[in-house]
């Protein structure tokens, strides 16, 4: 198992992509802190589906667009499991809303919880596990609206491209210091989030069709991109971003 | 390794790795073995690929060793066609050939040229199309991936890299167009592109101090990939972790595309 003996922190992993990735990391031998922000039960039911796997688990509530909230969820994780050996920024929001019609308050939000939440997480683990010696990993996850346009996403696209600068200068930065950094670009993803698209069969043949793999993926495809990243399989990449789409992205 | 979570085993899956018995294709060969597949290693020398074929049979493995003309699209056809007809099928593409001869921008020859773009670029499309016939006609999708070079995205100052630069940059948009057309039949084909790994390719590179320092001191993680980081990397590509990415190139070095 690749990542036994860690501890993660995977954000928003109360349900969908989030959820997929913490029930990967409990197969491949991870404790799992589960952080949610709404859906208490549903980060619960995560949680004992980790213990299930005979894998240590807690849930904590935590707006990652909020400092205070940040740091006492990682202290909270860092005393109950233990040094946090890998941070999943995985917590994100999408509206969809036509430019012309946007708001000061949704750009400010989407973008406070997309990209600053990002920031904020990973900030606030590296300067604690800089700070203890200890190395780390992180795994920014995206969306492949950092490489294409969808309608209604002025304020969504910028966060995910902008993830993959975050991405690239943390690296830069932490790298020397023990901390790799990457970032996952989730294509059309069978989720809770993408419910609209999924139970429409009036959209979503046409969707698939520019698929190249003709297919939606399940959480847990992208859970195991992040358990390779999160590894020590990868131990030399970082500062990278890759589409995990089915071939959607670039053609 | 510790023992792997079941979607990166390969028991009952042939893999092809040409260039097989060289520095990186050798370690990823070996690999691709202890993941539990049957193995074909090619190269231009066929001695030396049934010595290494030898040396994984000992270990335990189902291994052919075969000879073919990478030039030669008839040759590859028949290499491919040999080891599909050998094992019964052929799930995975491995491509390790690849060949550097430097020439100064000014100084660049055709048939300096032609070598470089035709080893590593003309040689990719048609053990691809080869492999891809087998994997399409078996109709159970299949896994190919190419080692490029950090020289898809970046340029080296100084130094000859035309013919390179060109092959392998080619090579990055050539893989996404296959995965584009092979997508329908679950044919995952995405590269591989390490900046410089401990091999006798480069040796004579890395033995120049003034570039080996240089060059470390480029490259965040501080040190220069080994062929096990290439590894990892192939084995993650061909197992079913990776089953919804393809198109990519995934730059495996240290962290130098991302700060350039």
């Amino acid at each position: 198992m690749r990542l036994e003996g860690k501890v993660a922190l995977i954000t928003g992993a109360s349900r969908g992509i989030g959820k997929g990735i913490a029930e990967v990391f409990a197969e491949e031998g991870a404790d799992v802190a589960i952080n949610y922000v709404a859906c208490g039960q549903a980060a619960e039911d995560v949680a004992a589906w980790v213990r299930g796997k005979g894998r240590r688990a807690m849930t904590v509530k935590a707006d990652v667009a909020r400092r205070d909230d940040v740091e006492a969820m990682v202290d909270k994780v860092w005393n109950e499991l233990g040094p946090i050996d890998v941070l999943v920024n995985n917590a994100g929001i999408e509206t969809i809303v036509p430019f012309l019609e946007l708001t000061d308050e949704q750009w400010t939000r989407l973008t406070d919880v997309n990209l600053r939440g990002e920031w904020l997480c990973s900030q606030v683990f590296c300067r604690r596990a800089t700070a203890e010696g200890r190395r780390g990993n992180i795994v920014m996850i995206g969306s492949i609206q950092a490489g294409k346009v969808l309608p209604g996403r002025t304020h969504y696209a910028p966060t995910k491209l902008g993830l993959e600068a975050l991405t690239r200068n943390m690296s830069a930065e932490m790298t020397p210091l023990g901390i790799r950094i990457n970032c996952v670009h989730p294509g059309l993803i069978d989720t809770d989030m993408t419910a609209w698209v999924m139970k429409r069969p009036d959209l979503l043949p046409g969707i698939l069709a520019q698929i190249s793999m003709g297919r939606a993926g399940d959480p847990r495809e992208i859970g195991r991109v992040v358990a390779f990243f999160a590894s020590d399989d990868s131990s030399y990449l970082t500062g990278q971003s890759i589409h995990v789409d089915g071939g959607w992205v670039g053609k | 390794m510790s023992s792997p979570a079941p979607w990166f085993r390969l028991d009952g899956k042939v893999a092809l790795v040409t260039g097989g018995y060289g520095g990186i294709g050798g370690v990823v060969s070996r690999g691709l073995a202890e993941m539990g597949a049957r193995i074909a290693v090619a190269g231009h020398d066929g001695e030396k690929a049934a010595a290494f074929a030898k040396v994984l049979q000992e270990l335990g493995a189902d291994v052919l060793g075969a000879a073919f003309d990478v030039l030669s699209v008839a040759d590859t056809e028949r290499m491919v066609d040999q080891v599909a007809n050998h094992f019964g099928r052929l799930d995975i593409l491995v491509n390790c050939v690849g060949l550097n001869r430097e020439e100064k921008a000014g100084e660049v020859t055709e048939a300096g040229f032609d070598q470089v773009l035709d080893v590593n670029l003309k040689g990719a499309i048609f053990q691809a199309q080869a492999a891809a016939r087998h994997m399409i006609r078996q109709g159970t999708g299949g896994k190919q991936v190419h080692i490029g070079s950090v020289r898809t995205l970046l340029a080296l100052r100084g130094r000859g890299y035309a013919a390179y630069c060109a092959a392998k940059g080619g090579l990055a948009i050539l893989c996404k167009q296959l995965a584009a057309e092979w997508g329908p039949h679950q044919i995952n084909v995405n590269v591989v592109a390490p900046t410089f790994v401990q091999t006798q390719q480069v040796a004579h590179m890395l033995a120049d101090p003034v570039f080996y320092n240089a060059l470390v001191a480029r490259i965040p993680l501080g040190r220069i990939a080994s062929v096990d980081d290439v590894k990892n990397a192939v084995l993650f590509f061909v197992s079913s972790a990776s089953d919804f990415i393809t198109g990519q190139t995934l730059y495996l070095d240290g962290g130098i595309t991302a700060t350039q």
